[in-house]
């Protein structure tokens, strides 16, 4: 097992301090601008557009088990289930995770008694599916062409599915958002999907539909450590630029002070 | 760290003796008010996420380890093993789910219900040939040759490799179709983005490919036209375009996982399952 290095623990110090003063700060009132997030406004569009066909929604947490990105994929998951709630409209979510099964089933139920209709949370609309990738992966794509979804949500972390998810939801005609922190599946999206959450986009969801101070907090906090972290890859390159041309420095330094 | 345990009644003794205080904490936690479990549950997690920080970050050779003897790290195992035993709890659920889905379908005879039919089927023949196979593997006849398989090892044989490896593979062969398609899409140029893109994509392209390489190799090395020989500009590419880009977008990545983790930590997460709604 490694173990951390000084600069490990100065890194993730300053970047976890600057994440609880942005919270912090948020907290004592101070306001808080994101900007806007395309994929994350369509989402009320999707839902609406399900609701006005009378089709089901599927939200799929891809492969995730119990990791911060799938616990990011719930909350996302939940309030899309509080805006179907209130339309009475149906939310599928397909599981390859029996931990996450749990989790997801209690955000559903709950997204339903919030919103006002418990009576329309289906249990059997939280689906365990299988532990293995490409049995889920198959699975999915059957819930999508029988249930005849009219939008699909991928948000969590997806691996070589995601372009069988995706295309086969556009064969269907149905909108399509995604977001997802594994970067090799992007560009599939990017591809198959109507729209695409990136990278930072996908952590900054929560705050966005939420407009929690917490959450704007955090989001703001973790610009702060991303212009931190920018400023410390700018001074290496300088020091390890001047580093490398030491003898020529040293030989322009002698040359404008006249050869002293 | 800790050595197995072989009495068969002493396993059982333990297992009973954890699963009644599982079931007296949760008892505990049902009835006391909810501002009181809010806190309870607050401070074993605070508790419970200590351990891993604390293990990666305590330094050898300082006041807090003077023997340079990581008293934590021997516990990593054990963690992992408890935190795998409490998921294996939630496996029986999920099956739970899986088999009252199916049998709704059946009964209500839904659109595609003979899947379910298959499903079930499937299920049980595969749950009583993999233990079969475990724990009985001459359960009909022994094999009669080195290398010979026995009906029960044949029959795993069949269904594992024959009938599940070659599913999964088969699906995963849907992915060459599907990325024509969605390629297709995404390389149709209406806009100057796809149609850099697109020019992107070709050069990288040629540059992996005997034929791309022939195309520019008159090029000569030592030229300083060099950079333009495909399989040198697709290196180009990669490397300072492709890569700082993943770079600065993982940046993003981690840095928005690690305010998640503080968040979760430290109990201020809101919304869905964290006890309060959006």
């Amino acid at each position: 097992m490694e173990h951390a290095q000084l600069i490990h623990l100065l890194v993730i110090g300053v970047v976890s301090a600057l994440i609880l003063y942005g919270i912090l700060s948020s907290l004592r009132g101070k306001e808080l601008f994101i900007r806007r997030l395309a994929g994350i406004d369509a989402i009320e569009e999707a839902v609406g557009r399900a609701t006005e066909m009378g089709r089901p929604i599927l939200f799929s947490v891809g492969l995730g088990g119990v990791e911060i990105e799938t616990f990011q994929a719930l909350a996302i998951a939940s309030y899309v289930a509080r805006l179907a709630a209130r339309y009475r409209n149906r939310v599928i979510i397909p599981v390859i995770d029996t931990v996450i099964y749990t989790i997801a089933e209690e955000a559903l139920r709950e997204a339903y008694a919030e919103a006002g209709h418990p009576e329309a949370f289906r249990p059997e609309d939280v689906r365990f599916l299988s532990g293995s990738q490409f049995a889920y992966a198959s699975g999915v794509i059957g819930i999508m062409n029988r249930e005849r979804v009219a939008a699909n949500f991928f948000f969590g972390p997806f691996a070589a599915e995601s372009l069988i998810l995706a295309e086969t939801g556009q064969s269907i005609g149905a909108i399509q958002i995604a977001g997802t922190a594994s970067i090799l599946q992007v560009p599939f999206f990017i591809a198959a999907c109507d729209y695409t959450i990136i990278g930072e986009e996908f952590y900054a969801a929560s705050a966005y539909l939420s407009r929690d101070p917490i959450h704007l907090g955090s989001v703001v906090g973790q610009d702060y450590s991303k212009i931190a972290l920018a400023a410390f890859t700018l001074a290496g390159m300088i020091v390890a630029t001047l580093a490398t041309r030491w003898a020529e420095l040293n030989g322009l330094l002698k040359f404008l002070t006249g050869g002293q | 760290m800790f050595q197995p345990v072989e009495s068969t009644i002493l396993n059982i003794a333990l297992m009973a003796l954890c699963v009644l205080v599982s079931v007296i904490f949760l008892g505990i936690l049902h009835n006391v008010p909810p501002n009181l479990r809010m806190r309870v549950i607050m401070v074993v997690t605070f508790i419970a996420g200590l351990y891993y920080p604390l293990e990666f970050f305590i330094p050898d050779g300082t006041v807090l380890t003077p023997l340079r003897n990581r008293y934590l790290t021997p516990f990593l195992n054990p963690i992992g093993d408890a935190v795998a035993v409490m998921a294996a709890f939630t496996v029986g659920i999920g099956i739970t789910n899986l088999c009252i889905v199916h049998a709704r379908n059946i009964s209500q005879r839904r659109e595609g219900w003979g899947n379910s039919v298959v499903f079930f089927i499937s299920m049980i023949l595969m749950f009583v040939v993999t233990l079969a196979n475990h724990y009985a593997p001459n359960l009909f006849c022994k094999a009669t040759a080195d290398g010979m398989m026995t009906p029960v090892q044949a029959a795993f044989s069949i269904m594992f490799d024959g009938v599940y490896t070659a599913l999964n593979a088969t699906v995963f062969s849907l992915l060459a179709f599907f990325i024509t398609s969605a390629a297709y899409r995404a390389f149709r140029i209406r806009t100057a983005e796809a149609a850099l893109l697109m020019a992107g994509a070709l050069i990288v392209m040629l540059g992996q490919v005997p034929v791309g390489m022939w195309l520019t190799h008159w090029i000569p090395d030592e030229s300083i036209f060099r950079f333009f020989r495909f399989e040198v500009l697709s290196e180009w590419l990669l490397a300072n375009i492709n890569m700082p880009a993943q770079r600065g977008i993982l940046f993003g990545v981690w840095v928005g996982a690690l305010a998640m983790a503080l968040r979760i930590w430290l109990s201020l997460e809101r919304g869905g399952y964290f006890g309060r709604q959006f």
